[in-house]
């Protein structure tokens, strides 16, 4: 049996409106995802048949949370405003920003700003090479140099701030093969096949 | 997206010219306001002319509108505003709206006692609506009528509603749109409301 094109087109029609009627009941309830909202609000505001819909269904919450707030129901008002309104001029505002909003706008303003000023006042300079290197700082105050024998028992990095000394004069030969039998033995890093090409300067030296 | 979120892009597309947008926050409005308004003044036909002067003001105001509060609170005082300036206007006090009755309103769980100024007519309007709601509730098969009950009563999200009800976010969607339509076709003799068409 051969089904009825226009019956089959009806049905798919009515399948559809209820659809877009399901999806209006869902937004007025809040319930819909962002972008099937703005295709029912298209829909909602160009055509009168989910208008109506939307009208009744608002009195049927009324109805359902006050009686006595849905028995002031009054087509005639809403026809009189919606004349009154005819009157009036399109609104063109701008969208008016809440002050929440303004303020998140105004703290990230603030943020980007500030990584800019830290990117021009420290990166700058350094990827410039014009950081004067501390021991070209003649202006600053001097760091007071410390006898040795008071540093007995200090923590390591207060003794490197105290008295910065040359990296070459920390190193001790004596050492070295400590070094190289502790290097061969954590070799097992991010390139350990590579590991056995990593040589000190020192090293290649001897 | 809440049910606020959704009244704040109502008021969007107004704020970007469709003055369409702005009937549909009357439609939805109107009767709580009528309602508010109701219990200051007491002749009816003073009501709509308080509520549409409201509702005009309201879109004038409509720029200013920051959604920084609700619509409806921002709606609300705007119309308690016109109802003390329409007394004003006839050498009248008006009489006092307790905060508990704007919070009533707004919070939509308005079991309010009829004020001094309901009219028999009044009155009866909301005995038969109330009639007319309960019988269309009892007519709907439980999983609906729980389901919108649920929604319209209790508040409850979809997402809460699915696990009471142990069943799809997707069923619980169409349960709550068939109870709509059964419901506003019960009503829609006695208010006047007709199918698919606006007012």
């Amino acid at each position: 049996m051969k089904a009825d094109p226009t019956s089959e087109r009806t049905s798919i029609a009515t399948n559809e409106a209820q659809t877009q009627a399901e999806r209006l009941s869902a937004w007025m309830d809040g319930e819909l995802d962002a972008p099937a909202t703005e295709a029912v609000l298209r829909q909602l505001l160009s055509g009168r048949h989910l208008q109506g819909k939307y009208q009744s269904w608002c009195v049927v919450g009324d109805a359902l949370r006050s009686h006595e707030v849905a028995a002031q129901h009054s087509p005639r008002l809403c026809a009189r405003i919606s004349r009154a309104l005819q009157d009036e001029p399109v609104l063109l505002a701008p969208r008016a920003l809440s002050s929440a909003r303004l303020r998140h706008q105004l703290a990230s303003g603030a943020a980007v700003a500030a990584a800019i000023a830290v990117v021009v006042l420290v990166a700058v300079p350094l990827l410039r090479g014009t950081v004067p290197s501390p021991g070209v700082a003649t202006n600053a105050v001097e760091a007071p140099r410390v006898a040795p024998a008071e540093l007995a028992g200090r923590d390591t990095n207060a003794l490197n701030a105290l008295n910065p000394v040359p990296a070459a004069s920390v190193r001790q030969p004596r050492l070295d093969p400590y070094f190289q039998a502790h290097r061969d033995f954590t070799a097992e890093g991010v390139m350990p096949a590579a590991a056995i090409y990593l040589r000190s300067g020192n090293e290649s030296e001897r | 997206m809440s049910e606020r979120d959704a009244d704040l892009q109502l008021v969007r597309r107004v704020q970007s010219g469709d003055k369409h947008a702005f009937e549909l926050l009357v439609a939805k409005y109107q009767r709580r306001i009528s309602r508010l308004l109701s219990r200051m003044i007491r002749d009816p036909a003073d009501i709509e002319d308080v509520a549409q002067e409201a509702f005009i003001k309201a879109y004038r105001a409509l720029p200013n509108f920051r959604g920084e509060s609700a619509f409806y609170t921002w709606l609300y005082r705007i119309a308690i505003n016109t109802a003390k300036n329409h007394f004003a206007a006839q050498g009248r006090r008006a009489p006092t709206v307790v905060t508990s009755d704007l919070e009533d309103q707004e919070g939509g769980e308005d079991d309010l006692r009829l004020s001094d100024t309901a009219t028999p007519d009044s009155l009866y309007q909301s005995k038969q609506v109330g009639i007319a709601v309960n019988r269309a509730i009892e007519q709907l098969p439980e999983d609906l009528r729980t389901a919108i009950v649920l929604r319209e009563l209790e508040g409850l999200s979809y997402d809460e509603i699915a696990a009471a009800m142990n069943c799809p976010v997707g069923t619980v969607r169409s349960r709550i749109f068939r109870a709509r339509e059964a419901i506003a076709q019960e009503l829609r003799p006695l208010l006047g409301t007709r199918k698919d068409e606006r007012w």
